[in-house]
């Protein structure tokens, strides 16, 4: 079949064996899929290497665990989010741009960038060359490029900055691909918000914000970007630094690491299965099962960044250590946690409480910020080797993929189920206090919000003040859509309906991803 | 009471009971009613009011006070604007319709940092069409607040059929006299949610509204604006 979506990230493909890798038996289905990969007609020649280049790791043999733990992965409890089965590189990659603007790079033959021409050609390149599946972390760029902003003309620093721009999406076409702003403002980074809004990319952005350290107007003029592109994200600058101290990079999603270091795995953990483990009893859950599963949990990742580290030896011979650009001690891993709606709602539902749901019912909501903070300590308890970036398995909130029906990403509260307001913002508000690794609460707005953006600026400081580490601030009649983590524009739903090629490999997931849950599109509307 | 859908209403010696916890808020009580009362109303003191709206506090900067008719409740304002001031930074406002007399305003101004007015219409005879009252006492307001320093604005909604050229340059015109800083904003009237005679009026036009800014500008106010 042509219009086979072969590089959606399905947990398994039917040729995959967790133990044996490709068998003989298996081999013609995986030639076939090589094949559908090659005749497809949805997808870009760039987006055909890169399924194929998956294909080849899924018919290699996962790194050796033990039968409990590969039980899990085969009951859908723990869940490997599409890395392949033998990794060969870190998930997510932060690189310190800034060291390379400074220094030039040899390996690359860049010179020290000595104006704003030459740090957004530098840039450019590194972006090309970073040794992930995609820039996912493209800098703080206020940061990297505002000391170059007087070496030219404020007209060309403009025009400089809109064609870096542009290059960044057309060049890595991923929503996925993040950059960051903020606390301060910059002439940088007010450009940059004016230049995102008339060019309208799906390059994910975060803003830093401070209360004490962002400026009003320029918190405000990023509400009105926000409301009309979905984006910026609004992060939780102080509570950032104080897990993490000042050096950190958000990347892909919203997923929070050590500037200079990175992310070598993420595996996740349903909670809706997990759940389906324990007897009808909160302290079974929190006592004996998720200490249980925390620990395979953590046992895969072992194999995994082990793999990383020992098989492949990514950190030996590779310039962008050598260069000093990534650091070996600033890695980590994730332990992620996703569907804490599914498995809260299910448990209430075991203890005789049907109707006490997450969002709604005080009992439900304690509930789900027990299960939170008990799988933040026993990520926590296990130690992980080549992780010196955290003291242990960071957590995380993992937003779901297509294949996960029925199951609400990360920690949220699911679509068009949200309280008001404010319950919503203090429910969500109490798991995020656990999950230092990236976790995001999205509102979408009415059309009253365009007209009184400081009310918004009150709605997420109040939040912020409730524990929310980070907003996704939107507007239902904008052209994106949040989708999970990561931005799709309502057209290309439409064209990957219709079976169409699309430009960004991200909107093919998302796509994917909007059709297995129709409510993400109706989301509770906010007024202001 | 079986008029309301849900069973939210009960009816024991007199009384109307709500249970707030079924109730969906389809308003056909309301609706039913043939004066439009409502069997919602909840009685709080002014502490009880503070400790339900205390937890989302963090959320907002201030809080404003509509109607009905906060003018009418002078007394509860005042206590409740008190416990809000001593608690919390929160601003302050009222939004009135100017029939309150000064003296009972001046007695909040401790605990208020701003008034909006609504101003209904500027012609005296449609005014009192409209509203059966003269509107020289909201004029009077509207100095009276603005004089002393609590004047956040004046709100005006456009009715097609009662509002003309003419009555926008008047009232801006009054207003510009006193101070061309004053925020006037003219709402487009809406027949959601409206009962009796004005379920039959239209919404204005897009242009009639951005006309009565343009002229309401021409009269020198600075800062003019519309809802949507």
């Amino acid at each position: 079949m042509k219009t086979n979506r072969k590089n959606l990230p399905n947990p398994f493909l039917s040729f995959e064996n967790l133990t044996e890798g490709l068998i003989p038996e298996k081999l013609p289905e995986f030639k076939k899929s090589i094949r559908d990969i090659m005749q497809s007609h949805e997808l870009i020649h760039e987006q055909k290497r890169d399924a194929l280049s998956n294909i080849a790791k899924d018919a290699l043999t996962y790194p050796s665990i033990s039968a409990e733990a590969r039980a899990l992965i085969e009951e859908g409890v723990i869940c490997l989010l599409n890395e392949g089965a033998a990794p060969y590189h870190p998930r997510y990659v932060a690189p310190m741009y800034e060291r390379l603007l400074a220094n030039g790079s040899d390996f690359l033959e860049l010179g020290p960038a000595v104006d704003l021409y030459d740090a957004t050609a530098s840039l450019t390149t590194a972006y090309k060359n970073v040794p992930c599946e995609a820039p996912v972390f493209i800098g703080r760029i206020d940061e990297l490029l505002e000391p170059y902003y007087d070496t030219v003309s404020p007209e060309e620093a403009r025009k400089v900055l809109r064609s870096f721009w542009l290059l960044v999406d057309r060049l890595n076409p991923s929503a996925f691909v993040h950059a960051n702003i903020g606390p301060q403002k910059t002439r940088v980074g007010e450009l940059l918000l004016d230049i995102d809004r008339e060019l309208k990319t799906l390059t994910n952005l975060t803003l830093r914000f401070d209360a004490q350290i962002t400026p009003h107007d320029f918190a405000l003029r990023a509400i009105r970007n926000a409301l009309e592109l979905t984006k910026p994200y609004f992060l939780n600058h102080s509570r950032m630094v104080q897990d993490w101290g000042e050096d950190y990079a958000i990347a892909s999603c919203y997923n929070s690491m050590r500037l200079g270091g990175g992310i070598f795995t993420l595996v996740r953990v349903n909670l809706k299965e997990m759940v389906k483990l324990a007897e009808p009893s909160i302290d079974d859950l929190l006592k004996r099962v998720i200490p249980m599963v925390a620990e395979k949990q953590i046992e895969i990742i072992q194999s995994r960044v082990r793999t990383i580290v020992e098989d492949v030896g990514w950190f030996e011979q590779n310039y962008w250590v050598d260069e000093g650009l990534i650091m070996k001690e600033k890695f980590t891993a994730y332990a992620a946690v996703f569907g804490l709606a599914e498995g809260v709602n299910e448990l209430m539902a075991r203890l005789g409480r049907p109707q006490a749901r997450y969002g709604h019912d005080a009992q439900a909501n304690q509930l789900a910020s027990d299960i939170t903070a008990a799988m933040h300590h026993a990520v926590k308890k296990v130690a992980l080797p080549y992780c010196k970036g955290w003291d242990g398995a960071c957590f995380h909130a993992q937003v779901g993929i297509n294949s996960d029906v029925g199951v609400t990403p990360g920690v949220r509260i699911p679509s068009g189920e949200e309280p008001e307001l404010y319950a919503h913002l203090r429910a969500e508000g109490h798991t995020h206090e656990w999950i230092e690794g990236g976790v995001s609460t999205i509102l979408e707005f009415d059309q009253t919000a365009t007209g009184n953006p400081e009310a918004v600026l009150d709605i997420i400081k109040g939040a912020f003040k409730e524990g929310v580490r980070n907003l996704s601030i939107g507007s239902a009649s904008s052209e994106f859509v949040r989708v999970t983590g990561y931005l799709i524009r309502r057209s290309d739903l439409e064209a990957a309906k219709a079976h169409k090629a699309l430009r960004h490999s991200s909107s093919i997931v998302g796509s994917g991803f909007l059709q297995t849950k129709p409510n993400h599109l109706h989301r509770v509307r906010r007024k202001v | 009471m079986p008029q309301c859908p849900r069973g939210a209403l009960s009816y024991q010696e007199g009384i109307v009971y709500w249970n707030e916890d079924i109730c969906t808020g389809c308003d056909t009580c309301i609706k039913t009613c043939p004066t439009f009362s409502s069997p919602k109303v909840q009685q709080y003191t002014p502490e009880g009011l503070w400790r339900k709206l205390q937890p989302n506090t963090t959320f907002v900067s201030g809080i404003s006070v509509s109607g009905g008719e906060p003018g009418l409740q002078m007394g509860f304002l005042m206590e409740f604007f008190r416990i809000v001031k001593s608690a919390s930074n929160l601003t302050t406002l009222i939004e009135t319709n100017g029939y309150t007399e000064p003296e009972e305003y001046r007695k909040l101004f401790p605990f208020l940092d701003m008034a909006l007015v609504d101003l209904k219409i500027m012609d005296a005879s449609k005014h009192k069409q409209l509203t059966g009252q003269d509107n020289s006492k909201v004029l009077e307001t509207i100095r009276y607040l603005h004089g002393n320093g609590k004047l956040q604005g004046v709100n005006e909604v456009i009715i097609p059929g009662y509002h003309t050229d003419e009555d926008i340059t008047c009232a801006a015109r009054f207003l510009a006299e006193l101070d061309p800083a004053i925020p006037f904003r003219l709402l487009r009237f809406r027949p959601h949610g409206t009962t009796g005679e004005a379920l039959g009026w239209e919404s204005p036009a897009e242009n009639a509204m951005d006309r009565f800014v343009k002229l309401a500008q021409l009269q020198g106010l600075k800062n003019v604006s519309r809802s949507l």
